[in-house]
This record gives structure tokens, sequence and C-alpha cells, in this order.
């Protein structure tokens, strides 16, 4: 079963950056811009998440890059997440990943991992605390870690996230009942 | 004159086996007679008829070769000098040297249970064979036979031909939670039970099984998928060592008792694959997916 979370609106919303020409800022983080054709940036289908929701917002960007970051909203008992990003593999190009704040609470060590295929535009996404240790109550919104995303050409670009889970941290970690996914798009703004 | 000289010399004399290099070959070592200005070395398929004589000068130890494998040889040793020649030595018989050519298959995986068959020659058919694996694929065990479980295993005795010896090996996990095969690779010889022959050893190596990286399959999504569940349920138990209350020998993928990055790594290279019958692949998800 498919699960696609990506909300129709975002056309619109693709229009309008691609119209008003705005570049990204320039901040440095991520560095990985490579030669630049385009201006990368982000835009939320959810940008204002209420508890329960799993978002994706825009982080920090740089020339053609954009950090993508995995945030989680009045959710508690988090241990693990596992989810897949899909894209168009022509338009949009993973880099990397990142950690972020919410697995890392009480100085711990989690871990990440991103492999699936790439090339053809799916990642498949792991994010989990590590051992016996409880879960993490997000008050607020927290990041979960970052994704970050080459842009290749002008446009916005639909991701989409399929097959998720937040898991909590039972002694065989259940998924989290109760939350909304939502993704968003890449955009490519000629510069 | 020589039958006293000889018969103080067959009091003095023992004759022994000893190793050989190869097949068609027996060693023999006998004690030193003195007076003894060399040594025949008498032989032949019955016990007391010695149709062969080969003079091996003044020596107490040498290799016979040129000799018909899977039968039994007998051999007695006599001393000469000047005065005369000895009577026989006491007399001894064995099969020539078992050699172990090959040993096959040399590599299996994780739970199964093959036959192995060690290839060579002169497998005493009269003996009782068992296999010696090296290191010993056990881990202490107070509640087990003999305070050690193990977890590469035969489960019946081997059964032998003049050239074959074959054994039906287990490699864990073949049923049930019980901690996996440490994957590696083992030298594997045969030993008669009797303590009289002990081959040399080939190495037989143990692979891991991916098929048991899909942890989690609890729904059918990720049935037949790795992703990101499985690698959560495996944090989970992260740096667990057997033994530990949360250990569970499903996700020690590797076998060392340990549940840690290694066995992670596993995981991690293949995330976001499906089981196509020999192998996660990327590409073959998109149907269960869609």
């Amino acid at each position: 079963m498919k699960r696609a979370w990506t909300v129709l609106a975002l056309a619109v919303v693709a229009v309008a950056w691609t119209g008003c020409g705005s570049g990204g800022s320039d901040d440095g983080n991520p560095s990985d811009g490579g030669s630049s054709t385009v201006a990368a940036s982000f835009v939320a289908d959810e940008p204002a998440p209420a508890a329960g929701d799993v978002t994706l917002q825009e982080g920090s960007k740089s020339a053609n890059t954009v950090s993508v970051l995995v945030n989680v909203t009045g959710v508690n008992d988090v241990y693990g997440a596992s989810f897949d990003v899909e894209f168009d593999p022509t338009k949009v190009e993973y880099v990397g990943h990142s950690a972020g704040n919410v697995l890392e609470s009480g100085s711990h060590k989690p871990q990440y991992l991103v492999g699936g295929s790439p090339g053809n535009g799916r990642i498949v996404v792991f994010a989990s605390r590590v051992g016996a240790v409880a879960g993490v109550d997000v008050a607020g919104t927290g990041t979960l870690m970052r994704l970050s995303f080459r842009v290749k050409a002008e446009g916005s670009f639909p991701m989409a996230i399929e097959v998720p889970a937040l898991l909590n941290d039972a002694a065989t970690p259940t998924p989290i009942t109760g939350l909304t996914w939502h993704a968003g798009s890449a955009v490519g703004v000629g510069s | 004159m020589a039958k006293r000289f000889a018969a103080v010399w067959c009091m003095a004399m023992g004759l022994w086996l000893a190793g050989a290099a190869s097949a068609g070959e027996i060693g023999l070592t006998w004690s030193s007679s003195s007076g003894a200005a060399g040594y025949k070395v008498h032989y032949g398929t019955s016990p007391g008829v010695y149709s062969k004589t080969v003079d091996v000068g003044n020596v107490t130890t040498t290799k016979v070769s040129g000799l018909t494998d899977c039968s039994t040889w007998y051999f007695a040793v006599s001393a000469y000098n000047a005065a005369g020649t000895s009577e026989y030595s006491n007399e001894v018989g064995s099969w020539p040297r078992t050699t172990v050519s090959a040993l096959n298959p040399g590599a299996i995986k994780q739970g199964s249970q093959p036959t192995l068959s060690f290839d060579g020659a002169n497998f005493d058919t009269s003996k009782e064979w068992e296999v010696v694996i090296t290191p010993e694929p056990c881990v202490p065990d107070a509640g087990a036979p003999g305070g050690k479980r193990c977890y590469l295993y035969n489960v019946q005795k081997p059964t032998a031909t003049c050239n074959r010896v074959q054994v039906v090996e287990t490699v864990e996990p073949t049923a049930g939670s019980v901690r996996p095969a440490m994957v590696g690779t083992y030298q594997m010889s045969l030993r008669a039970k009797d303590g009289t022959r002990q081959t040399a050893s080939k190495p037989f190596k143990v692979d891991i099984n991916p098929a048991r990286f899909d942890v989690n399959k609890s729904d059918d999504v990720t049935k037949n998928r790795l992703d990101g569940k499985d690698a959560v349920w495996m944090a989970k138990r992260f740096g667990v060592q057997e033994g530990g209350a949360t250990y569970d020998p499903g996700f020690d993928f590797d076998g060392d008792g340990w549940i840690d990055g290694d066995d992670l790594a596993h995981l991690a290279s293949n995330l976001g694959g499906c089981w196509t019958g020999s192998a996660w692949n990327m590409n073959a998800c998109i149907a269960n997916l869609q």
C-alpha cells in the first residue's frame, strides 16, 4: 500500500516561488552546493504543524542545496523512526543527512542511516536511539534529523513520505499511532 | 652364534607406527639395538607373512611407500650386523596414512544442515571417525551437556568408506531462537576415536545468511523488506551480549554473541532492499510498495 502525503497546493506554491525569482540564503550550511544553476529551497506541506504531526520543513540552504528538517511536534515516547522519501531523481538529488536534536536528548548518541536507491529517487531512512534507553517526549517541535537535497532544475518537485513510522521504546518498538505525516516540495529557482 | 645374538636384539627392539607424509605410505619407528649395523623392514598384507623386505640402513625410523590404499599392511623389523640377522621385532599393522584431499562444500550459510564430504584415502572403515573443528564452535553453557553449547556440530556419526567420510553438519540456527553459527573460517579435520588417526585440516567457511536480516515482519509492507523498522528493532537491543536479558539471537547476524555495529552494518548496507530469494535488492521493492 502506497501512502503519499504530498498536498495538491504545492503546485501553486511552486509557481509562486519560481515566479518571484527569490534566491536562497547563502549561509554556508549546507555547503555542498556544487556548481549552482538554481537556488534551492523547500516548501512544507504543513508550515504550522500541530500536535501529532511529523513534517518536513525547510532548514538551511546554500546555492542549489537545501536541508530539509524532519520535525516532530507534540509526540511522546519517540524512540526511533522509519520512513522512505520519494522524489524525482531527474530533478532532485539526495546529498546526505545529519543529526537532529530529538533523539539526542540526554546526551544520547543515536544512530542514523539512509539507504535505498537515491539514484532512483527513493531513500530509506532510519533514525533511532540505541539500547535500553527511554523514548523522548517531544513537547512543542523538535528535529528528528536533517536530509539534504540538491535541486537540479527550476520548478517545484514534490516529495512523498512513504511507509512512515515513529516507534516507541517498548521492548519491541511499536509504531506510535495517531500521527499525521506531511511532506513538501523541493524548489529550484533560476539564479 | 647368530641366533643368540638375535635373541638379545628381539628383547630390545620395539616397533611402532609413526606419521607419514602422504597416502600410500606408512611411517615406522623402532628402538635401536646395540651392535646393530642396520635394519630391514619386512612387510606384507597378511599377518606374519612378509612378501617384501627393504634394507633401510642404520636408522630407527622410515617411511614405507608404494602401499596399496585401503588395506591393512603388516610390518616387522630385523637388525643385522656382521654376525648375522636378528629375529623379527613385534608386528604392527595398519592401513596407509589417512589423507584428506578435499572438503566439500567448503562454505555454507548459517541456518542449514549440509552433508559434508571429506574426500581422500584410507578412511579405515573399522574405526569410528569424528569431526574436529577449530576454533571450537561452542560457548559455555552450564545447562548444556558438557557445560557447553555448540552452534556448529554434526548430528550423527560420520559414515566412512575407503575414500570418503560424510557427515551431516548443523550450522545454526536451523530452528527456533538459538545462537547462530559465528561467521568465519574454521578448520575441519577427521580423527579416529581410538586416537590412532588424525588428518590434516581443511578450511570450512560459515557465511552469514542475509535472509535473517529481515527481523521485522510486523506488517505487509515491511515483510520481506529491510527498512528502518528492522533497524529500530535492532537498535533497541544494541550493545547487548549473549546472556543479557534482552539478547535475541535473531539480531546477532554474525553470531559473535553481541548485537553490535557489525550486525547493524549488515542491515545498513541492505537498507531499502527487498528479498529476491537469495539477496536484498533495492530494485525489487517497487511491487511491494505500490
